[in-house]
């Protein structure tokens, strides 16, 4: 049995606390809750369903569920199986998955009842799909599958309950994140466990995260900030509370909740928390629990994190910055703000087990504040690449630039960078095309790519408009092919939503004539963002 | 037109994507079915606002309100009359 301190792989992090905190509850969700010994053994007996229909070590299960008590269940049960984990976004197109599942060869997945419907669809696009072990106990009524279905009672009633072996090494996938890639298809993020256990431990040190802590899970588990909610709190034995999906469209019950469950750490993108303060009535609730406020993935507008500050004076907060493809890998403890402050926080400095640096154009070190340029990621938490492609690996993931004579592979963010007085990085914008929406990444490419690809589009320009609230809204022109048949805006958005997820789909949708462009004939994305502009 | 059928629209042409709820009807759920996130919520509530002159208060932002065409319409009549 592992302790503490030789935990070198996730699942040890639920063996050990397990042992340690048995009666403790481990996850809950709305009037559910699952204490650590069950998540240990109901984790086990999902490995053994898993070894039993043919899974390998290293061989990657989809998850395909909404945030609920299973899908905590199904992430440890797969990694005890020696397996990576995928999840999948729920609310995603069919499309979108099956190319996922087929990308990355998934021939296991872990579902729902209510989700076992898409199953014959997703089979016939993915045929690499054989077993879905459906997590709750409702009938599945599915004709014709080319599935084998397994049911809850028979992986809980008829599965051992004891710890499968396997010969996993640190070094090894745990879990592989798609994201938004230009060329539209999305890339998946491979990332070891001790890619995982580098943030993992350093946030359980910084945060003095303890087995009395209840730490929020807003984010859905296809995105990065998850792996801290989840792991975070599985290592120091406390309580995982997942946040039901709707509540974030009601701020005055997320914020009731975030009360009544007694939260002490709230991770989100901060958009959640502008939410919050503008229409939450923070004033009728007691946030006294409420004692650390990690935010990431976008800037949070200072007039919005002033007003949380002083909403819920009684906590610390964070500005956690990384990429997917490095985890969280500079902070920022945000102090009082003065109220004619306009400029966002910092992102900050490394974490105390990881390693940044910025070098301008010319190739040189970002060292003084006006100095500007693209912040690298080195340390134990870069990921091992993109699945099954290695010429964007190989774009992204480079040998250390200022480090010749000796093998070592840094992440290049993209993000540019400068830096203040006291050596903290500020973050200025991107490199590429890449934008931010409500925390997520999304490549332009991506979605002009899936317009493009309907019949009556000639040519079509995505452009971003910065929105204090979301980061970013979309708004796509669209130029049609002459006698084509009639598109509206709509339907352009249907279309859309047979290709992307929810978030990637233009919010506006504006009909033009022809696309301004610039003189060597490529669409003319400043002009088109003036016409926004304008538009307003 | 009245209120329910400019929301009925609203909801139909901008945030129904999938089309499978293409003949949305009014007692439909518009948030188990996923219809409605966090951004179209906000978006809606823009609308109500700025085209049917009502002003939703945060007291308001509750499931109860908001879970099918039917319901925000009720809301909005209930507001157009006080």
């Amino acid at each position: 049995m592992a302790t503490s301190a030789d935990i070198s792989l996730l699942p040890q992090l639920l063996t050990v606390s397990a042992e340690k905190f048995p009666k403790n509850t481990a996850v809950r969700f709305q009037e559910e809750s699952l204490n650590y010994q069950d998540l240990d053994r109901f984790s086990n007996q999902v490995a053994n369903q898993l070894l039993a229909c043919g899974v390998r070590h290293g061989d990657r299960v989809g998850i395909y569920l909404n945030k609920s008590i299973p899908s905590i269940i199904s992430i440890f049960g797969i990694l005890k199986a020696g397996a990576v984990y995928v999840p999948l976004d729920a609310n995603a197109p069919i499309s979108r998955i099956a190319y996922i599942i087929e990308n990355c060869q998934i021939n296991c997945l872990l579902t729902s009842s209510t989700k076992a419907s898409q199953l014959p669809d997703i089979s016939a696009q993915a045929p690499s799909l054989k077993h879905a072990i459906i997590t709750d106990n409702s009938p599945v009524d599915i004709e014709s599958t080319a599935l084998n279905l397994y049911t809850w009672d028979a992986v809980i009633e008829n599965t051992p309950a004891t710890l499968p072996i396997n010969n996993s090494r640190e070094t090894d996938l745990a879990y592989i994140l798609y994201t938004s890639g230009s060329t539209g298809v999305p890339k998946g993020v491979m990332i070891s466990h001790l890619n995982a256990l580098t943030f993992i431990n350093w946030c359980f040190e910084t945060f003095s995260v303890t087995s009395q802590d209840c730490l929020s899970s807003h984010a859905p588990l296809h995105f990065d900030l998850s792996i801290h909610d989840i792991y975070v709190a599985i290592k120091a034995g406390a309580t995982i509370a997942l946040v039901p999906e709707t509540l974030s469209m009601f701020p005055p019950r997320l914020a009731a909740w975030i009360a009544s469950m007694g939260i002490t750490v709230w991770y989100s993108v901060p958009s959640i928390l502008s939410m919050l303060v503008l229409h939450g009535r923070l004033e009728k609730y007691d946030f006294s629990s409420l004692r650390t406020i990690l935010f990431a993935g976008e800037v949070f507008p200072v007039k919005y994190l002033r007003a949380l500050m002083d909403a819920i004076p009684g906590a610390e907060y964070y500005n956690l910055y990384g990429p997917t493809e490095t985890n969280v890998i500079t902070y920022f403890k945000t102090l009082p703000l003065s109220p004619d402050r306009t400029s966002p926080v910092p992102i900050g400095k490394a974490c105390e087990n990881m390693d940044v640096f910025a070098l301008t154009e010319a190739g040189s070190l970002v060292c003084k504040p006006g100095e500007e340029g693209e912040l690298i990621g080195r340390g134990p938490g870069v990921a091992r690449g993109y699945w099954g492609d290695a010429e964007k690996t190989a774009e992204n993931f480079i040998q250390h630039p200022l480090q010749t004579n000796s093998p070592e592979i840094v992440y290049r963010t993209g993000d540019i960078v400068t830096i203040d007085e006291d050596g903290n990085y500020i973050y200025i914008g991107r490199k590429d095309q890449m934008i931010k929406s409500r925390g997520y990444r999304i490549e332009i490419g991506d979605i002009e790519t899936a317009i493009y690809s309907h019949p009556a589009v000639q040519e079509s320009a995505v452009v971003a408009i910065p929105d204090d609230l979301l980061g970013n809204r979309l708004k796509v022109f669209v130029v049609l092919k002459e006698n084509a048949i009639p598109l509206d805006a709509a339907a352009l958005r249907m279309h859309c939503a047979e290709h992307l997820p929810k978030y990637m789909i233009p919010e506006t949708v504006e009909f033009l004539p022809g696309l301004p462009k610039t003189s060597t004939g490529k669409i003319d994305k400043p002009a088109l963002q003036k016409l926004s502009g304008e538009a307003k | 037109m009245e209120a329910k059928a400019q929301i009925r629209d609203f909801i139909i042409n901008e945030l129904v994507q999938d089309a499978r709820h293409a003949n949305l009807g009014d007692n439909d759920p518009l948030i188990e079915s996923g219809i409605m996130d966090s951004l179209g919520m906000m978006k809606l509530i823009g609308f109500l606002e700025d085209n049917l002159s009502i002003e939703i208060n945060d007291d308001e932002l509750i499931p109860e309100n908001f879970s099918s065409i039917e319901t925000i319409g009720n809301l909005v009549a209930e507001k157009q009359a006080g």
